[in-house]
């Protein structure tokens, strides 16, 4: 998150190309599985952070792994990267993509949190009820909570819809705290 | 203690339910990326406005937003910051930082969010939601500045005087009486408190030590000067911000009394302190420092600060339309109220050309110079009349007083410049010399012992006789014996000229009267060889 503005610059150069080539669910799919190599393999992060390995020998490795499974386009930035020096940042620049991907694709991550896992009906109808409301398409994320005892949160962007009984105890456990009674009658 | 009742258990119950609001609503949230040094920086809130009150979902701790930038939001913390860790969720409360002000604050001591502090409970009354940052009132609420605020001290009232409305700046070296002028005037208020016109006081402690705050709150129960004044104390071990927000906490305050059609006085101790806790703030926010690491908005932060003094239109239709008003007090406005600021400003060994001492006399309507050497020389209050000026308080000043002491600051300064010869050790011509002599004498009647502020009747009396040249013949080493004398002879026997001084009326009368005291008094005193 902290370096947001550099990730942000390259991972949208690397979005409108792939828009005006008219390749981007293939980047799309490169970009995802780069994401996902970079947030499984600690070491492969380490190795890019690293000031200690060599240029040459970090452009060996990327080249190693990526080159089969991506499109050229994509391997050919990513040699860019290497080249400026941001190998470091190849994860930001994942997530900003997909970030940009979503925004383009008018579809918006969606955060449920709730004590039980949703069915699916319920599930449908949550999806239903956000889409209507954002007027997006909705990617939903599930996790599960016990400790919120009943209710939901759901977060959309920076926006939070909290209905949770531990709010609700929590609320009501200030007002307590800070409400000093005065005899009315 | 009696048994609780089941009832009551029960109100309380159904009391408390009704307070708490359930408030499901659709709320704007962030989360911390970083934070430390009574600052966080916060990802997401992408709506949040500058200025505007956030909270911390942990522990309802609260925070002001100061900074928008690209890709996260810096807002200072108005409390402990040990329980915050990265990551926690923080609120949009949608309300712009304020205080909740109302009587109940009178006599008490506060913080810079209006919580009192000083363990007599809780704020009793009826409270008023204000904003700790308002506009000041523009140009057509406003009206000249035409009502002294007597200080009760000599040299102030006589030469420097200083009117309801008026921003007057305090200015001296550590130790040089500057935070007791400020007592002073605060203690003189006793009489209109008496009479039934208070006009309220706020005293506002910004950096200072715990126990100079505790022993200014003895001095002003003991005075009597209490039940119309508030201190909002920000020691220096109260996080930055709440530093630097408790001038403004003070002027909500005051602009409360002000808006609703009543004086208030609000003193500033000091601005110094203040701007310095600024600058810690800004530097932590990464803002670009300026000239002394200062940031480029401390100008502003004083001259927006001290335009809320003001003195209101008395028309009350006017003053109902007046600019920016919270919806709290919409209904209460009435017009004719005035809010006086007395800013304090610590120099260091006397440098007035320091940034933030420019700056802040450039804003005021006038300065009172305080000099060590004029302390030490035992010249109390240690006031340097040549460079102290009232740009606007000579039209509030009662014309008794003006009349009587219109020569005086040109008297003094002459004196001064001959002063200088003297020391030569010269023969001097007998005109120089009773300048001198006069001169002399004029310094030694405006002395005045702390916590002892004069009411102006007395103060006109004793000028009078300074400027009048009726202590010539007296010794330098026995004018005060005299003036305490002439004082109380004049009052035991003259009561109503004392009355009709303090309502601004010298007449002919007076003058003889006083003439005669004086010299009939003054016989006591001469050596007889």
């Amino acid at each position: 998150m902290r370096e947001r503005k550099i990730a942000y610059r390259y991972a949208k150069a690397l979005f409108d190309y792939a828009v005006e080539e008219k390749i981007l669910e293939k980047v799309n799919a490169d970009m995802d599985l780069i994401g996902k190599v970079c947030a499984q393999n600690r070491e492969f992060r380490l190795v890019l952070k690293s000031p200690i390995v060599h240029k040459r020998k970090k452009t060996a490795i990327l080249r190693r792994i990526f080159q089969e499974h991506v499109t050229t386009e994509t391997f050919t930035y990513l040699q860019i990267i290497a080249k400026k020096s941001r190998e470091n940042y190849i994860q930001d620049i994942a997530v900003c993509f997909t970030e940009l991907y979503l925004e383009h694709q008018n579809i918006k991550s969606a955060t449920i949190r709730t004590a039980v896992p949703l069915d699916e009906p319920l599930r449908r109808k949550v999806i239903a009820l956000l889409e209507e409301q954002t007027r997006a398409r909705i990617q939903l994320n599930e996790e599960v909570d016990p400790e919120l005892i009943g209710g939901f949160i759901i977060n959309v962007g920076d926006q939070q819809y909290d209905t949770s009984i531990q709010r609700k105890l929590l609320l009501l456990r200030r007002e307590f705290e800070g409400n000093i009674y005065i005899r009315g009658f | 203690m009696g048994e609780i009742k089941p009832a009551e258990v029960t109100a309380i119950l159904r009391q408390q339910l009704a307070g708490y609001k359930d408030e499901r609503e659709l709320q704007e949230v962030g989360t911390v990326l970083e934070v430390g040094d009574g600052i966080a920086r916060i990802y997401g809130l992408n709506n949040v406005q500058s200025g505007e009150l956030i909270e911390f979902e942990k522990n309802a701790l609260k925070g002001i937003v100061l900074n928008l930038e690209e890709d996260n939001v810096g807002a200072v913390l108005l409390g402990d910051s040990q329980d915050i860790s990265e990551g926690d969720v923080v609120r949009r409360t949608r309300r712009i930082a304020s205080i909740l002000v109302g009587e109940g604050m009178l006599g008490r001591v506060i913080n810079t969010l209006g919580e009192p502090i000083d363990g007599k409970g809780e704020i009793k009354g009826k409270r008023y939601e204000m904003p700790l940052e308002r506009k000041a009132p523009g140009v057509i609420f406003r009206q000249p500045v035409d009502e002294p605020l007597q200080t009760g001290i000599k040299p102030i009232d006589a030469m420097i005087p200083i009117g309801r409305g008026q921003r007057e700046l305090i200015i001296g070296d550590r130790q040089t009486g500057k935070t007791a002028i400020a007592i002073d005037t605060i203690i003189n208020q006793r009489e209109n408190h008496e009479m039934g016109k208070p006009v309220y006081c706020i005293y506002v402690a910004v950096g200072q030590k715990g126990s100079s705050v505790a022993n200014i709150q003895k001095i002003l129960e003991d005075k009597g000067a209490m039940p119309y004044t508030v201190i909002i104390s920000a020691t220096a071990s109260d996080p930055a911000a709440m530093q630097f927000y408790a001038p403004f906490a003070g002027a909500a305050i005051g602009e409360f009394f002000r808006d609703t059609g009543r004086p208030a006085l609000v003193i500033f101790d000091d601005l110094s302190k203040q701007a310095v806790a600024y600058r810690e703030v800004s530097l932590l926010l990464r803002r670009p420092p300026g000239r002394e690491a200062y940031p480029g908005d401390i100008f502003y932060l004083h001259s927006r600060l001290l335009e809320r003094a003001a003195r209101v239109i008395s028309s009350d239709i006017v003053a109902a339309k007046m600019n920016d008003l919270p919806e709290s007090i919409r209904s209460m406005v009435k017009g004719g109220g005035s809010l006086t600021a007395l800013p304090i400003i610590e120099t260091q060994a006397g440098d007035i050309s320091a940034y933030i001492p420019t700056n802040v006399i450039s804003i005021t309507d006038g300065q009172i110079f305080l000099e060590t050497n004029l302390f030490n020389a035992g010249i109390r209050p240690a006031i340097n009349v040549g460079i102290s000026v009232s740009r606007v308080g000579g039209k509030a000043q009662i014309k008794s007083m003006k009349k009587v002491a219109g020569t005086l600051k040109l008297d003094q300064a002459q004196f001064r410049e001959l002063e200088a010869f003297s020391k030569f050790g010269s023969e001097l011509d007998p005109a120089t010399k009773a300048v001198i002599e006069k001169g002399v004498r004029n310094v030694e009647i405006l002395k005045q012992d702390q916590y002892s502020p004069m009411n102006v009747a007395e103060q006109i009396a004793i000028i009078f006789c300074g400027t009048r040249g009726l202590l010539m013949d007296i010794p330098v080493t026995k004018v005060r014996n005299f003036e305490m004398e002439f004082i109380h002879y004049f009052e035991l026997h003259y009561p109503e000229q004392m009355d009709s001084l303090k309502k601004g009326i010298l007449t002919d009368e007076t003058v003889k009267l006083l003439e005669k005291t004086a010299k009939d008094l003054a016989k006591k005193y001469i050596p007889n060889e």
